[in-house]
């Protein structure tokens, strides 16, 4: 049974659209491709999202009533993920990165044994330095079977 | 207020070059990470730790979480005062608690109205102590 590995950090910050547009742009300066989500397409033939089009549809495309918050198909280097964006019960701001995919992975070897392991601090130190204009309340990493 | 890190060492008599393989060695490499990252470094009773006296504070700490006894070692770099206390989970974890001693309030460009504790360098500070592992989670919590 696949795993479903994610990254969450609360911020000092309110849910607003200039928020998640400063998130959204530090994400683009440090390389980050959004995507545009079509159901039944494959990932890496979307659209690629500029921040104007990733912003409109984080805020303003996606339904904000839906329980998972509003994501945005994400890749970085050689990982993917979905860049979620949750309005907790005290309208402050939740940023995720969920469904990690071709995960960064800590390997042990010359043990005589082949253990490897998610490699939590590279996406935690990623994600600090795109919420590096916030103040940190929590954060939490998350393996759910 | 606390960090919480769940670090899996692995347990084994060989030697690794890169990673920890056995609990000696993982307590070497915690303590020797705060020193190379220029931390200063305190014992329970807030003797200073040096890489002089490292394999002798090693050895006893070793003995210490071996028979199921948790470490604690006080952190200092600039203004990041750090509770640090570990835990051996038999046979292939480590928890680590890092504890802010004086919390670190501060008010970034965005967001905050008021100066507020900033998690952030704690967390850094927490995986950079254990960068020879691999972290399985990390929690922060009051």
């Amino acid at each position: 049974m696949s795993k479903i590995y994610s990254v969450t950090a609360l911020l000092d910050a309110s849910f607003t659209f200039e928020n998640i547009q400063c998130l959204l742009k530090k994400g683009l300066e440090n390389e980050f491709v959004y995507f545009d989500q079509i159901e039944c397409e494959r990932y890496f033939d979307s659209q690629v999202l500029n921040l104007h089009d990733a912003t409109n549809k984080i805020f303003i495309s996606t339904d904000q009533n839906r329980e998972y918050g509003r994501t945005i198909l994400t890749k970085y280097q050689d990982t993917s993920f979905s860049f979620r964006f949750i309005n907790d019960e005290n309208n402050r701001m939740q940023v995720d990165f969920s469904d990690i995919s071709y995960r960064w992975i800590k390997e042990f070897w010359n043990s005589g044994r082949d253990i490897s392991a998610i490699d939590f601090a590279r996406y935690i130190r990623l994600l600090l330095k795109i919420c590096e204009d916030f103040n940190i309340k929590e954060l939490a990493t998350e393996i759910l079977d | 207020m606390s960090i919480i890190i769940n670090c899996v060492l692995v347990v084994e008599q060989d030697q690794s070059l890169y990673y920890p393989t056995n609990l000696e060695s993982g307590v070497n490499s915690i303590l020797s990470n705060v020193l190379v990252d220029q931390f200063l470094l305190f014992d329970e009773l807030k003797n200073a730790i040096s890489f002089e006296n490292i394999k002798v504070v090693t050895k006893k700490y070793y003995e210490a979480l071996n028979n199921g006894f948790p470490i604690v070692l006080f952190i200092q770099k600039n203004n990041i005062h750090m509770k640090v206390k570990i835990e051996f989970i038999p046979k292939s974890q480590m928890n680590i608690f890092i504890i802010p001693v004086e919390p670190l309030f501060q008010r970034k460009g965005l967001g905050s109205e008021k100066e507020q504790i900033d998690l952030a360098p704690y967390i850094m500070s927490a995986i950079q102590i254990c960068k020879n592992f691999a972290i399985e989670s990390l929690t922060t919590g009051e």
